[in-house]
């Protein structure tokens, strides 16, 4: 016999958790809410630089992916996996030290991310001393999780263990390889990738942050949480089986759809491109596992406002995977990039999927783990409907917004020209849909804060059971008898799960990076495209900490529509000395690789005008100001170190060149400022200001390029 | 029979004889060359895994599943 023991369960950090992601999760989305509204009214830029929407755009998506998500994963990870595994966790001191460290990262990105302080790669913009902190923490989490699974009582590992560990293990991986960096100082550093290889190692990283942080874990708490408060076991086991190795295994490829009729070569973007068109399988799969694990429960569905938030998550689930492989299809993807539809799409998942399971597991757990009722259930489904009210009021308007974009970005007249030359145009008649797309937020925030309130109740009528007893009998490890079925040797084995989870992931990222890393003719040389002056370099790290990726893309597609607004469509070759890489992925603004050449160059003036205030040049231009620029002295003395680096990644300049850059800074600075006096700025020490490197690197913008095709002629 | 379909049927006619004699199968052989070997080896690779899970999901005897998928609802406080 068996010898049955007692135990107890670490409730009190699934509370932290909890808490945390609320707390969190309420910032992150007023920070977007006001971030919806700086798009209608850009008086709400209040002229400071850390309220400025390029600036607190990526804290509004680092705050909801990382701390509301985020504590949302641990908190259901920490619940179920101890109660999966009959086990406490391996370590209250490491549960505790990943709490409080995860709280310390999000805390110094909420602080370093306004003060301009990014790396401007998307989802990955926090600077290095912070990554290495998330990768501490993370090994943190890694080895309190594998020491739970390996002094576990229950043998065989559940599926929602299964996502647990590719996470983990993903997680993981994307997160190093994107961070690899030499730093120039404490708060920057120039990644190793450049360009084209580093389009595609960023959208390999970004995409998975998608399916590895904002899925699979999810996806996980899905097939715990959604048995338990249906009280019935999930529909079909063997179709989770299939769902895991399917899905981790394809997700991996699907990052080339962000960059499709980009530069990236036609085959990387093929292969994205039927990756991502395959991933409607797996995930229609775990979705339709996880809506009929309520059939013959649908009744109770009407009563439980529980269930109604994970039915309308995992609703959420199915119509974002469906529409995600669609805007994979080129000819589609041709629409929707650049447009608002992408900002729909991302928010069906990160309210509907995301947001919604959060508070259906929370409502669920708190009751439970504080041994008493939910206050009002009532309130609990008026915070349903104004979430789910909120959704479509959300992404619809958005949805249409792409619409009305593409067409007047496409319009032609009878004679060959663009109907609407000037970009702005294209911007005022879509401005209503962000109203109305405010609103949707709106409700949806309101919805967040009655569920916080009646959370705030409900934890005010019960007491924490921080520590919960239970029994479990021990672990019987199976001998001989049991060898029959070959998957028991991965089944029950957590480090060979992680192994081969780890080899499935890699091979998807070796076979699309290796050739773009290897085969020189994936990026073909040219010969006009030089290295950057040190005082352009300094305005192009001006432009990636101000930001301005955000709204304004660098990357024209070959297409006639852009071509003619733009010019010259972008080539593979033009970024070998580009670090960070500045595509961007959404265009509120006007695509800016040809800002410096053509019937696109303005004069010097016209720059600092507009940067001053754009409404000087466009009155119903939605842009935010930057004044700062212009009284902010340039700070050139990380000029030599900037240099050193670069150089040692292997952009040619001479040796020892970062001693004299500063000279041939300053003489660059003298020839724009007599420029701009020449032109009628009058300003006191103006060659020393910020805005003279932001003019020389936008000026800069697609010089090289047109050089070549002069020199062709 | 008027002029489009005679056109018509010369058409059916001449890709019968283009599958028949071979030439298709000859055309699909012969480009086999400029087929990105990544995309065949990733095609491969998705297959076994899609294989192997099937094989493991449908393998697995009804008790195991049944157990399995129970496991959530097994501590039932």
């Amino acid at each position: 016999m068996t010898q049955v023991e007692r135990f107890h369960y670490d409730n009190a950090i699934v509370k932290k958790f909890a808490f945390a992601s609320l707390f969190w999760g309420i910032i992150g989305m007023i920070v977007g809410l006001l971030l919806a509204l700086q798009l209608v009214l850009p008086a709400l830029n209040f002229e400071v630089p850390w309220l400025t929407f390029s600036r607190i755009r990526p804290l509004h998506t680092n705050a909801v992916i990382f701390a509301f998500v985020g504590n949302g994963i641990f908190m259901g990870v920490y619940y179920s996996l101890q109660r999966l595994m009959k086990a406490r966790m391996f370590s209250d001191m490491l549960s505790n030290i990943h709490f409080w460290g995860w709280q310390l990262i999000i805390v110094s990105a909420a602080l370093t991310l306004p003060l301009g302080l990014t790396t401007s790669g998307e989802y990955s913009e926090l600077i290095w001393p912070i990554d290495i902190a998330i990768a501490l923490i993370w090994v943190i989490f890694g080895i309190n999780m594998f020491g739970t699974i390996l002094k576990r009582r229950e043998e065989h590992l559940y599926v929602a263990v299964w996502f647990y560990i590719a996470t983990w293990v993903t997680v993981a991986l994307l997160h190093i390889v994107r961070s690899i960096a030499i730093p120039t100082s404490m708060t920057h550093a120039y990644g190793v990738f450049a360009g084209v290889q580093e389009a595609l190692v960023q959208w390999w990283y970004g995409h998975n942050a998608v399916a590895f942080f904002l899925t699979t874990p999810y996806l996980g708490l899905m097939y715990y949480f959604l048995p338990k408060a249906a009280n019935r076991p999930v529909y079909s086991y063997r179709l989770s089986i299939i769902h895991f190795w399917a899905l981790i295994f394809i997700y991996i490829w699907a990052g080339p759809h962000h960059l499709l009729y980009t530069s990236l070569p036609e085959w990387a973007q093929s292969l994205g491109m039927v990756f991502s068109l395959m991933l409607i399988a797996p995930s229609w799969g775990g979705m339709l596992n996880g809506l009929l694990t309520l059939r013959g429960a649908w009744d109770r569905v009407r009563e439980d406002p529980i269930l109604k938030f994970m039915v309308v998550a995992v609703t959420a689930y199915g119509m974002s995977t469906f529409e995600g492989p669609m805007m994979s299809i080129k000819s589609w993807n041709a629409v929707t990039h650049y447009s608002d539809w992408t900002i729909g799409h991302v928010h069906v998942g990160a309210l509907g999927w995301n947001g919604m399971l959060t508070f259906g597991v929370i409502y669920w757990l708190i009751p439970r783990i504080y041994n008493t009722k939910l206050f009002s259930v009532k309130l609990a489904n008026v915070h349903f409907w104004l979430g789910t009210l909120g959704i479509i009021f959300y992404a619809i308007p958005l949805y249409w917004a792409a619409v009305v974009q593409n067409v007047m970005w496409r319009a032609f007249t009878p004679d060959g020209f663009l109907v609407y030359p000037l970009f702005l145009e294209t911007v005022t008649q879509v401005i209503p849909m962000y109203a109305i797309r405010a609103l949707g937020g709106a409700l949806f925030i309101t919805g967040v804060i009655l569920g916080i309130y009646n959370i705030w109740k409900t934890v005010a009528s019960g007491k924490l059971v921080a520590n919960e007893e239970t029994e479990a009998p021990a672990r019987l490890v199976h001998g001989a008898e049991d060898r029959s079925h070959w998957h028991r040797w991965i089944e029950r084995r957590p480090i060979q799960m992680l192994i081969v989870s780890l080899v499935l992931v890699a091979i998807g990222g070796i076979i699309e990076y290796l050739p773009m890393a290897f085969v020189d003719d994936n990026i073909p040389k040219i010969e006009t495209v030089k290295p950057y002056t040190p005082l352009e370099l300094q305005g192009r790290d001006l432009y990636v900490r101000e930001g301005c990726l955000g709204c304004h893309s660098q990357m024209v597609r070959p297409m006639r529509f852009e071509t003619e607004r733009y010019g010259e469509y972008s080539k593979s070759g033009e970024f070998i000395y580009d670090r960070p890489f500045l595509w961007g992925s959404k265009r509120t603004g006007p695509d800016l690789a040809r800002e410096g050449v053509g019937k696109l160059k303005k004069s010097d003036s016209w720059h600092y005008n507009h940067m001053y205030n754009p409404r000087n040049v466009y009155d119903q231009s939605i842009m935010p100001a930057y004044p700062w620029l212009i009284t902010n002295d340039l700070d050139i003395s990380s000029t030599p170190s900037k240099i050193k680096v670069l150089r040692q990644l292997g952009t040619p300049y001479e040796e020892g060149y970062e001693e004299i850059a500063n000279d041939d800074l300053m003489k660059q600075a003298k020839r724009i400022a007599d420029n701009l006096k020449k032109e009628g700025i009058e300003q006191e020490g103006l060659e020393n200001k910020e805005i003279v490197a932001l003019i020389a690197y936008l000026q800069r913008l697609g010089v090289d390029i047109t050089a070549q095709a002069q020199a062709q002629k | 029979m008027n002029v489009e379909q005679s056109i018509i049927i010369e058409f059916i006619i001449h890709r019968s004889k283009f599958i028949i004699q071979g030439n298709m199968y000859k055309y699909i052989l012969q480009s086999v060359e400029n087929i990105n070997w990544l995309a065949v080896a990733s095609l491969i690779i998705f297959f076994v895994i899609f294989v192997v899970s099937a094989m493991w999901a449908f393998m697995s005897k009804k008790e195991f599943i049944d157990k399995m998928s129970k496991l959530p609802l097994d501590n039932e406080e």
